[in-house]
């Protein structure tokens, strides 16, 4: 009568009750088996720690982010670079302009102009924020949360801009634009630079 | 002030230039003809700030008047909204679109400024008085509600479907938030130009990062796109290219996020949206799609200020 594996292997890991031990020690077949069970465990022990899966869903990624947006990037760049420069000319050319040094000189005409340009500008800038594919890019939540910060400070102009009650004087309604070219342009800058980010290139181009 | 708008000019063709040949172009040009273009754009805005400043009888907004302000907008915040700023239109009668919120509803659901809003669910908006119309007709909707908003772009009619919402955006932490501008001192308008500036210029978030615990700024989200999505067996979802340092946020690359708290997840910004919503110390549990099946995944929020690095 030769002892069951479960019992070669409760004495093996050192569970087995004193009767086992007893048996093996007098039984050569028993031993011979009791020997085979340890050199398995101990070829086990010696092989490598078995890995995930290679990561296959991150080759995907790379190549469809890398298919997806290659040259592209550069594109959209330097059409973000020549948008923003065309805000700039517009709006430094309102400051060049011919003014009327008082309000009360009739400043409140220029200001219609500068609200008009400034209104421009903001639209250019949104279409550039448009283009610029933000939900096909890799964000770190870290980046993320700085552009969904700078969404809500120009969510909060906004709320002022179209506010139940109107009541904005025109300097009000200057300045808000003002903010809100300057928050987009931030924005702007925003896109480009996680565009450019080491988290967008480890996948585009590992 | 001459010579400013000069650059302007030349940075402005280099751009030009540069986008008609860009696949000549090397890579390294690219960050600092844009860092140029964003500096001339704010130093030009902040001249005219000045200007502003200046010309006028009264200041514009003194720290008092500013709190007022705050307080009124942070109580508005709970109002449904489309996200866009109009002006009346006359021909199309309607809202004119001057502004849309970026990330905002109407933003999300393909409205541009220039489309003229003509009607909400039916009801016409009218060019006397668009924004209180809008308002009045999206606060009857309630937050979440669909709208089909009918719009005029070009010469053609169209229809598109925005699901109004309140902002998610936490009050509490961004009456502190905009508290500590007050604080500063330097607060002209609701957005600190300057602060923001420095910000950007070092390429480093102060404000906005204070709301995502440090432990998950490293967390990497994308959007899954058609091809990915097949591979991972769902249509929608943002996919985890690479898990936090936090363990407690037991996210790892090549998770599919399908919703938090059973609010669906649409994208790397709204998801970051929906996490830093919560407080520390509050628990939240992920859907997530693991190696094809799905699980629900439960994490405590840590501690804001706590890291693994310093």
């Amino acid at each position: 009568m030769h002892l069951e594996s479960e019992e070669l292997l409760a004495l093996r890991d050192g569970e087995a009750r004193p009767e086992v031990a007893a048996h093996v020690a007098g039984c050569p077949a028993c031993a011979a088996e009791l020997e085979h069970l340890r050199a398995v465990a101990r070829e086990l022990a010696g092989l490598p720690v078995a890995g995930p899966p290679a990561d296959r869903w991150a080759t995907i990624a790379a190549a469809v982010e890398a298919e997806r947006r290659g040259r592209r990037r550069l594109r959209t760049g330097l059409a973000a670079a020549a948008a923003v420069a065309v805000v700039g000319v517009a709006i430094a050319a309102l400051v060049l302009a011919p003014r009327p040094g008082t309000r009360a000189a009739g400043a409140g005409d220029a200001a219609v102009s500068d609200l008009e340009q400034l209104i421009g500008a903001s639209h250019q800038l949104e279409s550039v924020l448009q283009g610029s594919e933000l939900e096909g890019r890799v964000l770190s939540s870290r980046d993320a949360a700085w552009i969904v910060d700078l969404e809500d400070r120009i969510a909060l102009v906004d709320a002022r801009l179209a506010g139940p009650e109107p009541g904005l004087s025109r300097e009000q309604a200057v300045a808000l634009w003002l903010d809100r070219v300057e928050l987009l342009d931030a924005l702007v800058e925003a896109h480009g630079a996680t565009a450019n980010s080491p988290a967008f290139q480890r996948v585009s181009y590992q | 002030m001459r010579k400013a708008i000069v650059s302007v000019v030349v940075v402005m063709f280099l751009a030009l230039a540069a986008g008609a040949a860009v696949e000549d172009e090397d890579r390294d040009q690219l960050p600092s003809e844009v860092r140029e273009a964003h500096e001339q754009l704010r130093e030009a805005l902040e001249t005219l700030r000045e200007y502003y400043k200046s010309n006028w009888e009264e200041p514009l907004l003194d720290l008092d008047a500013h709190r007022v302000v705050v307080k009124r907008e942070l109580g508005d915040l709970k109002r449904p909204r489309l996200g866009v700023v109009v002006t009346g239109s006359e021909d199309p009668a309607g809202a004119r679109i001057l502004a849309v919120t970026p990330g905002g509803p109407a933003d999300e659901a393909g409205l541009r400024a220039g489309d003229v809003i003509v009607t909400v669910n039916g009801r016409e908006i009218g060019s006397d008085s668009p924004s209180h119309a809008l308002v009045e007709v999206v606060r009857e909707l309630g937050d979440g509600a669909t709208a089909n908003v009918e719009f005029a772009r070009d010469d053609s009619e169209q229809v598109a479907v925005v699901t109004v919402r309140e902002m998610e955006v936490d009050n509490e932490e961004l009456e502190k938030l905009v508290q500590m501008d007050i604080e500063s001192g330097e607060l002209e308008g609701l957005a600190e130009p300057r602060e923001l500036r420095m910000r950007i210029l070092e390429g480093l978030p102060e404000h906005g990062e204070w709301f995502v615990p440090r432990g998950w700024w490293k967390l990497e989200l994308v959007s899954l796109d058609r091809e990915l999505g097949e591979y991972f067996g769902t249509e929608s979802g943002v996919l985890v290219v690479r898990g936090s340092d936090d363990q407690a946020l037991p996210l790892r690359g090549g998770d599919v996020i399908l919703s938090i708290d059973g609010r669906p997840v649409k994208g790397p910004t709204h998801a970051t949206r929906i996490l830093r919503s919560y407080e520390p110390g509050e628990k939240l549990s992920i859907e997530v799609m693991r190696k094809g099946s799905r699980q629900t995944l439960e994490a405590t929020v840590p501690d804001r200020k706590e890291h693994s690095e310093d």
